[in-house]
């Protein structure tokens, strides 16, 4: 039996990634393709592409705070088509930099502002100091681990749900204990590690609901995640 | 006279330490570091223009290595900081050790250092060295720096206070602090490769896809050929305006290698340009730093080490050792101790699906042994894990498997090797 094609876009691929983030899209083929679906993959370099192409899961990652500046342009210019899609429930996760990005503004030392996508209803402000280290987080997907390098806080309004609360870490501002945000099914987060590799049972809530907007209503044959779970357990055992 | 009696202490210290097998130089580094912070600073001002720096991600350790090797062929007396330790204390463990007993250096024609990236600007604060050599700017330790733009800026801050830069014209942000530190009244100089060999350069443009540019006009040495006989390189390469080319070998597989040795070739034709070639032919003749590729023969088991630090590294050590050297068994070793870098992300920016074979048995272990183990399984490969280094070793050396690659993190190759000296001859790095 020939099962479906889902389809990862992963936006800005060349100008955000060097985190690792790459890893979430690996861990999506993985998850998928042991349940036996086809999947592939389609580079995002600008978001014109997006739309002659029947995107099921869009990531993004985390970059140079210098390359942000180059594809801001971009995002701008479709950011209300992007903001369409993602009302309308396309299943997105979007790490550290284009998290930021998917918010209202960024807001530099000199109180210039960088205009954001809009999609989640969030500002970042620049700071001096980086927030560095491995950061765990209680969501209603589980615990989940990661590692975070940011320099920007952000922070949620009154109306956004955060992903979690930290147990461990700064989180999006160091402040207020919160992590990442959830509109829809879209989600942001500072974590990096990639965060869909050592939190399967994230990675499977993602696809669970790519696959339902696509009309696919099946259970996902569970996986034998011990490696994943050892991953992630060595990992909220480290040291910040 | 407080100088004389602290060089004297640690050294006897140094002495008293070896004979016990200790590890050396860690110590007294620490304690003139504290009681004297200044150290460096006087010691090496008046030497300042015989002080070579060389810094960059991937390959300090080994170009260093071959650059005292080259100047040694050349005559030249040299003092260098050899084991891989290289931000303050390393350099005053350098130092003592070749100081006389009475806090005196020897006469020495250069002091060739590797030096941490970071570091640098802080070391050439009040020092002025003669020449900086830069490598290339990768993604490495990011929680520690931050970004990779930022590393580069700390090895242009270094730079500025140099007389000259050598620099790798196949990095584009080393260009761009070339090209800066050109206009401050810096005399710059590049080294790069042949057009036909630049799909060879794993750097961060390659690793993401990109096409690598030669900048062939601008290339002051560039390296023509790169053939890998055995466990030496065959290399030839040219300078810009001369008639002849320089054929040498070094002992040390990798294409990097091949490049790190075209970084030195560009160092030795500004320092000692009529001894070149006499330089470079002394290259045969180089020490293997250790874990840098190191083989190790035991009774009935041949062990390479290769030790990586970042995406690039681990792609370039992947293709000269796993994918070419073909062992039956390759056991990875990745921690997250402070020098290794507390993130493990960058794992997943390493492509395993090309490198290795899938009959090759895949063995995981360190702190973050399931992170990698995680991260091969995904690749589609079988993996054994265990967290206990020394374990891991042991069975290794039960099993029957004769060729064996060990591909362990910084931390990790000295846990590494500590558990194999174990069972056979591991060379003592200090």
């Amino acid at each position: 039996m020939v099962k479906q094609k889902i389809i990862v876009g992963h936006l800005y691929p060349k100008q955000m990634n060097v985190y690792g983030d790459m890893g979430n899209v690996i861990t999506l083929r993985y998850r998928l393709e042991q349940r036996g679906y086809e999947v592939v993959y389609e580079a995002l370099d600008t978001l014109a592409e997006m739309k002659h192409k029947k995107i099921d899961i869009l990531v993004g990652g985390g970059g140079q705070d210098s390359n942000q500046g180059l594809i801001q342009d971009d995002l701008q210019k479709h950011a209300g088509e992007l903001r369409a899609r993602c009302e309308d429930g396309l299943v997105t996760l979007m790490i550290c930099g284009m998290y930021q990005l998917f918010g209202h503004r960024f807001i530099l030392a000199d109180a210039t502002e960088i205009a954001g996508a809009g999609i989640l209803d969030l500002e970042t402000k620049a700071s001096e100091n980086r927030l560095i280290g491995n950061v765990v987080t209680q969501s209603k997907f589980g615990k989940l681990v990661g590692f975070e390098n940011h320099s920007g806080r952000t922070y949620l309004g009154s109306g956004l749900e955060p992903l979690g609360k930290v147990i461990k870490g700064a989180g999006n501002n160091g402040e207020d204990q919160f992590e990442g945000a959830v509109y829809k099914n879209t989600f942001g987060t500072y974590m990096h590690g990639p965060i869909l590799a050592k939190n399967p049972q994230f990675a499977d809530e993602l696809l669970v609901r790519a696959l339902t907007k696509k009309g696919i209503n099946e259970q996902l044959i569970p996986l034998d995640d011990f490696i994943e779970h050892q991953a992630a357990r060595f990992a909220m055992k480290r040291p910040r | 006279m407080y100088k004389r009696l602290l060089v004297f202490t640690c050294k006897f210290l140094i002495k008293l330490l070896r004979l016990l097998g200790k590890n050396g130089s860690a110590l007294p580094g620490l304690i003139i570091e504290r009681l004297m912070p200044d150290f460096l600073d006087i010691s090496l001002r008046v030497v300042q223009k015989k002080i070579i720096l060389v810094t960059g991600t991937n390959g300090k350790t080994t170009t260093t290595k071959m650059l005292v090797s080259a100047l040694r062929g050349t005559g030249a007396r040299v003092v260098t900081n050899s084991t891989g330790s290289n931000m303050t204390r390393g350099l005053i463990a350098a130092l003592i050790e070749d100081m006389t007993f009475f806090g005196n250096l020897k006469p020495t024609d250069y002091f060739v250092f590797e030096m941490d990236e970071a570091y640098a600007p802080i070391f050439t604060t009040k020092i002025s060295p003669k020449l900086v050599i830069a490598l290339n700017v990768l993604r490495d330790q990011l929680d520690r720096y931050g970004e990779i733009d930022k590393t580069a800026k700390l090895i242009q801050q270094a730079a500025s206070k140099a007389d000259m830069f050598v620099y790798n014209q196949l990095d584009p942000l080393l260009r761009q602090s070339a090209a800066e530190l050109s206009k401050d009244g810096i005399s710059v100089h590049s080294f790069g490769v042949s057009a036909n060999l630049s799909s060879h350069v794993a750097n961060e443009q390659s690793l993401h896809g990109e096409k690598v540019v030669a900048h062939k006009s601008e290339s002051e040495v560039t390296l023509l050929e790169a053939i890998e006989v055995g466990d030496m390189q065959q290399l030839s390469l040219e300078l810009a305006g001369k008639p002849e080319k320089y054929e040498f070998v070094v002992p040390v597989k990798g294409f990097h290698n091949a490049l790190n040795a075209t970084a030195v070739a560009a160092g030795l034709s500004l320092l000692q340009s009529a001894e070149l070639a006499n330089g470079l032919k002394a290259l045969a003749r180089m020490p293997t730093p250790f874990g840098r590729g190191e083989k190790l023969h035991f009774k009935d088991k041949d062990i390479t080490v290769a030790l990586v630090k970042n995406p690039s590294g681990f792609m370039s050590n992947l293709e000269t050792f796993v994918k070419q050297g073909n062992p039956e068994v390759v056991l990875f070793v990745v921690n997250d101790r402070l020098a290794d870098g507390r993130d493990v992300s960058w794992l997943w920016d390493v492509d395993f699906k090309t490198m290795v074979d899938s009959s090759t048995t895949l063995l995981t272990s360190g702190v973050r042994g399931y992170d990698m183990a995680l991260r091969l399984k995904q690749d589609g490969f079988d993996v054994n894990s265990t967290t206990n280094v020394v374990e891991a070793i042991q069975n290794l050396m039960k099993s029957d498997y004769s060729n064996i690659v060990i591909i362990p993190t910084y931390t990790a190759l000295f846990e590494v090797r500590t558990a194999l000296a174990k069972y056979g001859k591991v060379p003592r790095i200090w």
